[in-house]
């Protein structure tokens, strides 16, 4: 209830009520601590600005629950965990040093706590002050916060130690985000905000010895899945490494004799810190290491610990990504395939980490390759892996019929190897894409025929999924597929396609499926382009079936991409069929069950069919506009505080302006030499202008929030294209300090594409202004 | 693919994180096709503009 009257100024003083009990030497321990727990409940789900002015109240309770001189462990919990929700909102608090002591007093002392509840709240509490209040930490660190944690990370209380690591790893998040901020500061040789105290650095060589002991700590039944000590732990030390770079190296190498432990334990952990260092310090230092322990990192895969696998085929993977050279080293290649053919053989999970591994190895390779030059196809023609490349897809494939396949991610893992494969193929390898199609369509036929099979709920779940993997593939294969092989290849993949839309609409099971079917149909429009004509009649049922499918917005979102793609392929022949599609597409954007982002969508999809079919657009436009109308009433932002709203206004101002861009250039003139065509175009044109203008206008607004890198593009572009038309007759409405300062803004934008296109806009307004001054005449009027 | 046909018969184990996993990659391919979309249709109006997107005025 608080939650609901307190932003809008009613009950204004349940904040004082609930502080009063706290504070009350009368009020019984029940009170206090469900007027503590109230308070973190209000804390955490209210608004923060909402509370600010309250902060004091609400610190006095929880400071009051908090001390050590409260003897209830109840108050002193719910008082810890109402801290925890209140931070974000004590600023104030924290600016003023007194206060700022207080509250790090008790939040210190609080953690010296006996009892194991109040005692990880409280090291929580810590984590979080320093995510929200680094910049005043320097006071508490080396004589508090340092002491507390480490003794805390020494802890027999898994729970509490692995809090400990949390503090340290917030403490690195904290510093990796200061550096890139130095280093953007850097490059616009300007000062940083904000300052590294570089802590990390300082406190490496006392927190590793610990962190790697702990990385060791193992139950021998421990599962995968779960969290532990020894997973905290890697995980602070892989962070480490990414704060500090090269100091981690000396801290951690003495550890790394462990590798020839015959302690699987420590063996382990070993790997896992040689794994967890490579992001981080530079490549020069990382090479002779890594070519030192890849030897028995190759042996360990024949280790008889299941752990002690898994971990070498994670670090394998981490080894190519952190030294991508070692690809082009043929006899670190000779030991390594070998290694990691076993381990596709072994249990699940170590198979899956052997398949990113094996992503990381062949993108690397092709990446290596596609540097030393291509073609225009852009496409390597050969690389280091050409020879094993395809006994390599033929055990992938291996690996996604294996029974076991569900257990770790298995099957999925082997199934995105596959396609990252057969993406990062060079084209000598193409035989083996071909095969892969193949192969592909005919388990894909076997899938079909098993669903008679499958009774359970989970057999037919298991195949959906396999389905929605093999459609997912073929968008793969498709993009590799050579122009001479697409008419036949695809007819094939067509009809796989439509037999799988067919059963899933039946099934009414669509799960993942529909989705996947239908942008492996968008991959295979945009590749055969006219070609997919013939397919559009048996396409047709399933695409309109997919548009009006409000209830799951990605299937319908996935229909709407294919609307787009088929007007850039088909143009106008695909007039036929679109007064049933127009129809489903605005039945949509009525509908309040589908999501908005698919309706952002649909209001470029209105822009692609304008691009299309041109003139005949006219029997759309009245509608169109309308909805245009609508839509640009509702793109605003009410809440500069809310990204999700800054997001999605701002995606939908492109929409609004992509669709005027698309209808302004399905009327331009086809010949603009030819002055009939010209004002042919600039009469049919100017009943939109006046909407297009304003839209233009409070897209350049750079209130509440700046219009984003993509928005500013499409507003240059349109801009450009009306000042192309209309010359200066255009500018009253264009040329004003809005239009300019977005375009000023654009031109010096992050990505060449805003460059470019705002520099050409500006260039056509340039252009307009001296013609205009030359005694051009300006008789146009614009309806709005 | 036999073995599986024969597992499938019997009813047995979802992992529940193999599905998180799916549903992530999945995000993935949505997120590029609605790039791919999105990059050709401007690419188009730019070439109708006969705008080289290489040449940078100003």
């Amino acid at each position: 209830i608080a939650c609901a009257e307190l932003p809008t100024g009613l009950w204004p003083d349940v904040i004082g009520i609930l502080m009063t009990n706290v504070t009350n030497v009368a009020s019984g321990e029940m009170l206090k601590e469900s007027s503590l727990e109230t308070l973190g409940y209000v804390c955490q789900d209210i608004e923060a600005k909402v509370l600010e002015q309250q902060a004091n109240d609400i610190l006095t309770a929880i400071v009051h629950g908090m001390r050590k001189e409260e003897t209830s462990i109840h108050v002193r919990l719910a008082a810890t965990n109402a801290l925890l929700n209140s931070l974000e909102f004590t600023k104030r608090n924290f600016s003023n040093e007194q206060e700022r002591n207080i509250i790090m007093q008790v939040a210190c002392e609080t953690t010296q706590s006996n009892d194991l509840k109040v005692k990880v709240a409280a090291l929580q509490g810590l984590s979080r002050i320093v995510s929200l209040y680094y910049g005043y930490m320097d006071a508490y660190m080396a004589n508090a916060l340092f002491p507390i944690t480490i003794q805390a990370i020494k802890s027999e209380e898994s729970e509490v130690a692995m809090q400990g690591m949390e503090f340290w790893s917030t403490v690195a998040e904290v510093e990796i985000d200061l550096a890139m901020e130095a280093e953007e500061a850097e490059e616009k040789t300007q000062a940083p905000e904000n300052t590294s105290r570089h802590y990390m650095k300082g406190a490496c060589q006392h927190l590793c010895p610990i962190l790697l002991e702990n990385m060791a700590k193992h139950d021998d039944d421990d599962d995968d899945d779960d969290w532990s000590t020894s997973k905290a732990a890697g995980v602070c030390v892989m962070l480490m490494a990414q704060c500090v770079g090269d100091t981690i190296l000396e801290n951690v190498m003495p550890f790394l004799h462990h590798i020839a432990s015959n302690d699987w334990k420590y063996k382990e952990a070993a790997i896992l810190a040689f794994a967890s260092v490579l992001d981080g310090p530079d490549r020069s230092k990382l090479l002779p290491l890594i070519q030192q322990a890849m030897p028995a990192l190759i042996d360990s895969m024949q280790h008889p610990k299941v752990q002690v696998r898994d971990t070498v085929a994670f670090a394998l993977g981490r080894v190519i990504e952190s030294c991508p050279d070692i690809v082009n080293d043929v006899s670190v290649l000779e030991s390594f395939l070998p290694a990691l053919s076993t381990g596709l053989t072994q249990e699940p999970r170590v198979a899956a980490n052997v398949c990113w591994a094996l992503v990381s190895l062949v993108k690397t390779a092709y990446e290596s390759a596609t540097a030393k030059g291509t073609d225009a196809s852009g496409q390597p023609e050969t690389f280091n892996l050409s020879q094993v490349f395809g006994p390599m897809i033929t055990e992938l494939i291996k690996v996604t019929d294996r029974t076991d396949g569900n257990q770790s991610n298995l099957r999925i893992a082997a199934y995105e190897a596959l396609m990252e494969l057969i993406n990062n193929s060079p084209k000598d390898c193409y035989s083996v894409v071909q095969n892969t199609t193949l192969l592909m369509l005919k388990k894909l036929e076997q899938i079909l025929n098993m669903e008679a099979a499958a009774t359970s709920a989970n057999d037919k779940a298991q195949l959906l999924d396999l389905q929605a993997l093999l459609c997912a593939t073929l968008q793969s294969v498709v993009r590799k597929m050579r122009a001479e092989d697409l008419p036949r290849a695809g007819e094939h993949i067509m009809n796989g396609l439509l037999q799988i839309m067919a059963r899933t609409a039946v099934s009414g099971l669509t799960r993942n499926v529909m989705e996947e079917a239908l942008i492996a149909v968008s991959t295979l429009i945009e590749t055969l382009g006219k070609g997919f004509a013939p397919y559009m009649e048996s396409l047709k049922p399933y695409l309109l079936r997919g548009l009006g499918n409000h209830e799951e917005s990605q299937v319908c979102g996935a229909a709407v991409g294919v609307v787009t793609d088929l007007c850039r392929a088909l143009e106008k022949d695909i007039v036929p069929h679109l007064d049933q599609i127009v129809e489903l597409l605005l039945g949509s954007l009525q509908s309040p069950r589908l999501n908005r982002d698919v309706k952002v969508q649909i209001i470029s999809s209105f822009g692609d069919i304008a691009l299309a079919i041109e003139d005949q657009f006219e029997r759309y436009v009245e509608v169109v506009m309308r909805v245009l109308g609508e839509a640009q009433t509702a793109a605003y932002v009410s809440n500069p505080d809310d990204l999700d709203q800054i997001d999605y206004v701002d995606s939908l101002r492109d929409a609004i302006l992509s669709t005027y861009t698309g209808i302004f250039q399905g009327s331009r003139p086809a010949d603009e030499t030819n002055a009939e065509c010209v004002a042919k175009a600039r009469q049919a044109i100017s009943r939109f202008a006046g909407p297009m203008c304003e839209m233009i206008t409070k897209c350049c607004e750079m209130e509440p929030v700046p219009p984003s890198e993509s928005l500013m593009s499409t507003a240059s572009g349109l801009i450009g294209d009306l000042v192309v038309l209309y010359g200066s007759e255009i500018l009253p409405l264009l040329n004003n300090d809005k239009v300019n300062n977005m375009l000023n803004r654009g031109r010096k934008g992050k990505t060449s594409k805003a460059r470019s296109v705002a520099g050409w806009a500006s260039k056509e307004i340039r252009k307009a202004m001296n013609k205009g001054q030359q005694g051009q005449t300006v008789d146009f009027s614009f309806k709005s | 693919m036999d073995d599986l046909v024969d597992q499938l018969t019997e009813t047995f184990h979802v992992d529940p994180n193999a599905l998180g996993k799916a549903a992530e990659q999945q995000a993935k391919r949505r997120e590029e096709a609605l790039v791919r979309q999105r990059d050709s249709r401007t690419d188009r109006f730019n070439r109708l503009r006969k705008l080289a997107l290489d040449e940078e005025y100003e």
